[in-house]
């Protein structure tokens, strides 16, 4: 068998990414929520909206790196052998994933570098600029997470 | 007109975002060359295919990023010309097109992998099945 990136940690390093995955889906449902609340009722829950931007961008960038570290282990031992043998629809589920996950890389920095500094009553301004950056990386995390479960509930490692 | 740096950095990294998924959707539309990396030769190839088994997508996340750089830099360079009025409007508006441009190009892949049968590697010799 030829030896991968990283093969032999396939599995902590699955189990570390669902962790951060499954964290930055809870923090990215609670910063949606606090940003909604601040668009429509102009309360201030700016410290709220600093905290759950910046635990959102880390664990969105932890996940990724996570998943970038084990992909070479995924594309061949999950995927080439397995999952474009017996469920191409997996695989391409799986395909989706990565590409949400890519696409909701620059949303979240934006969020973590932006949302840190967050004050409402400063920055009224910036509330619809985070509240659709927010809806877009919830919108990614979600998706991911479940095709996830999905793929991996067919094949993890 | 004091200047606001919170809305110069919005734009600053809108322009990241921008930059970043425009170039996820025109080398993935165009068919660009990306590196592509082969993990069971470890090495890489440049191309807009590779034979064998090969993964684009760490090289396509890097092409987007120096795009993305490059957004950054030129919002930067945007945002320091800008009034605080219109930073704001234009912070606002580069969110909406992070996020149209997010959409766009998920729905692109989801109609190019819809009922894709990409070719299983074959199985080595000394393969079990698990």
């Amino acid at each position: 068998m030829p030896g991968l990136f990283l093969e032999g940690a396939a599995k902590p390093l699955l189990v570390f990414h669902a962790l951060a995955a499954f964290a930055g889906v809870g923090s990215c449902t609670h910063l949606v929520l606090v940003c909604l609340r601040v668009a429509g009722r102009g309360t201030d829950p700016s410290r709220l909206v600093r905290v759950y931007a910046q635990v959102v961008g880390a664990t969105f960038a932890a996940a990724f790196a996570l998943g970038l570290c084990m992909y070479p282990h995924y594309r061949y031992q999950v995927r080439g052998l397995y999952l474009d043998r017996y469920a191409p629809w997996a695989s391409n589920l799986f395909d989706v994933k990565e590409i949400l996950a890519g696409l909701g890389l620059p949303l979240s920095m934006a969020l973590f570098f932006v949302g840190r500094r967050f004050d409402a009553r400063e920055q009224p301004e910036l509330t619809p600029y985070l509240t659709i950056l927010a809806c877009g990386v919830w919108s990614v995390v979600v998706a991911a997470a479940v095709s996830g479960l999905l793929v991996t509930s067919v094949r993890g490692v | 007109m004091a200047p606001r740096p919170d809305l110069q950095r919005a734009l600053r990294w809108g322009g990241f975002g921008t930059a970043y998924l425009a170039c996820f959707f025109l080398t993935t539309a165009l068919s660009a060359p990306l590196p592509w990396y082969l993990p069971l030769a470890h090495r890489w190839a440049w191309g807009t295919r590779v034979d064998g088994l090969a993964v684009d997508f760490y090289g396509r996340v890097l092409e987007s990023a120096v795009a993305g750089a490059l957004g950054y830099a030129l919002a930067a360079w945007v945002a320091r010309r800008q009034a605080a009025q219109a930073l704001a409007a234009g912070a606002t508006r580069v969110a909406v097109w992070c996020l149209g441009l997010l959409l766009f190009t998920a729905a692109l892949y989801i109609y190019l992998l819809h009922g894709r049968r990409a070719p299983p590697a074959p199985l080595p010799p000394d393969y079990v099945a698990r």
